[in-house]
């Protein structure tokens, strides 16, 4: 049986193994002719990207500091390597790539952490991970494509991103206007 | 017929052909197998990068099953039917409404891993990818050899399904309160009462027996009338 396993496993991959490795979005990307405006509180979105590496552990995230409301071009790592400051509600696999990043709140309120990609978002404050208090994505064509809430008190926090399937992430924090 | 449902067809006539139940082989140790398939049914390492676990759409804190219409492929590929809750899986023959020939979780397991309509975890043809990934991290070495001793703890996806079909028997929701009356014990209280009589009148049509379910599909009003894209939501929403 265990032959015959395998050779199904083996006739599947001669038919369709490209295909799966693709990637795809959850809108039509190729169809997009340019890219769309984005809400005025992700604004940033839209200009100059900083490029950055994600941290491994946390007492180096502050070496990856997002700065609200501009956009990093981030190159994550693979998922063994970073040690998270608490377990990630989904933490990926060992071929997934993820990292630390640390951010900055002036002012208590709502933020938005919007990414290109669909990875595991946690904000760690005091330790806890922040509840979200809600989730969404950008326009379609506009390269984001997740976007989750947090109210979120004044300091330095942590943002940790999980189970990304590629190295390639963008992502920003802007406050929810 | 789609081309995931021909090769699962193709699947569940050899399993049952050959008569294989992994989950109960003689030798092998079915609480170690409940242990490795809830170990592997959380690992990102059963999808093509890693970004999906089976828990990832089912979901233990929404009852094994996920808060959205459909959920994307592990590239992001769009999901086409809702993810049905795992609750009590393994009394239910069939499995799948898009599917009716899957009737056990050893041949179900393939569809999400290696299917292609939709691509939902993307590994087909991924069977000796996944097999490395697991063999080595040394805790999975000792799971599986604990959970199969009869092959010495291979890891393929055979021994995969299987675990994961053991995990998912044990997912079980028959001790409510309802099921205690239903049996004979203490009677429901007054409320639940009268809604257990307004469910058998309004619900229990098609959520019928003990499991709550006749395992059918069934067209809802404006839906088409083949099981396609997430057509199980009652509000459209």
């Amino acid at each position: 049986m265990r032959q015959i396993l395998g050779a199904i496993m083996l006739a599947m991959a001669t038919t369709g193994s490209a295909q799966a490795a693709e990637p795809m979005s959850g809108h039509d990307q190729a169809a997009c002719t340019a890219p769309a405006a984005v809400p005025a509180d992700l604004a940033g979105w839209s200009a100059a990207h900083r490029s950055m590496k994600a941290a491994i552990k946390v007492d180096a995230a502050s070496r990856a500091l997002l700065k609200q409301g501009v956009a990093a071009d981030a190159a994550l790592v693979p998922t063994p390597k970073v040690a998270y400051a608490i377990e990630p509600g989904k933490p990926g696999g060992s071929v997934s790539f993820g990292g630390l990043f640390a951010f900055d709140v002036a002012t208590a309120g709502r933020y938005r952490v919007a990414q290109s990609g669909r990875s595991w978002v946690d904000v760690i404050v005091d330790g806890k991970a922040v509840p979200s208090v809600a989730h969404g994505h950008g326009p379609d064509c506009s390269g984001i494509a997740k976007t989750v809430e947090y109210d979120l008190p004044a300091g330095r926090h942590l943002l940790q991103i999980a189970a990304n399937g590629e190295q390639a992430l963008t992502v920003m924090v802007a406050p929810v206007r | 017929m789609s081309r995931s449902g021909g090769w699962a067809l193709l699947l569940s006539s050899l399993v049952l052909a050959t008569g294989v139940g992994v989950a109960h082989d003689a030798g092998n140790s079915l609480d170690a197998q409940v242990a490795l398939g809830r170990r592997l049914f959380h690992d990102g390492d059963l999808s093509i990068n890693g970004t999906l676990s089976c828990a990832t759409c089912h979901d233990p804190r929404h009852a094994f099953a996920d808060g959205v219409r459909a959920h994307p492929g592990a590239h992001g590929e769009p999901g086409l039917r809702n993810v049905p809750s795992l609750l009590n899986v393994g009394s239910f023959s069939p499995l799948t409404w898009g599917n009716a020939s899957l009737t056990k979780l050893e041949q179900q397991a393939i569809v999400p891993i290696a299917g292609e309509d939709p691509v939902e975890m993307g590994m087909k043809g991924q069977e000796a990818e996944l097999a490395r990934r697991l063999s080595t991290n040394p805790c999975y070495r000792k799971l599986f050899k604990a959970a199969f001793p009869a092959t010495r703890g291979r890891i393929d996806f055979t021994s995969v399904s299987a675990a994961l079909a053991a995990f998912q028997r044990t997912i079980d929701s028959h001790e409510t309160a309802w099921d205690y009356a239903a049996a004979g014990g203490p009677a429901l209280n007054t409320a639940a009462t009268r809604g257990e009589a307004v469910f058998a009148r309004e619900c229990a049509g098609c959520h019928r027996g003990r499991e709550f379910t006749d395992l059918a599909f069934h067209r809802l009003p404006g839906e088409p009338d083949v099981p396609a894209r997430a057509v199980f939501d009652h509000s459209g929403s």
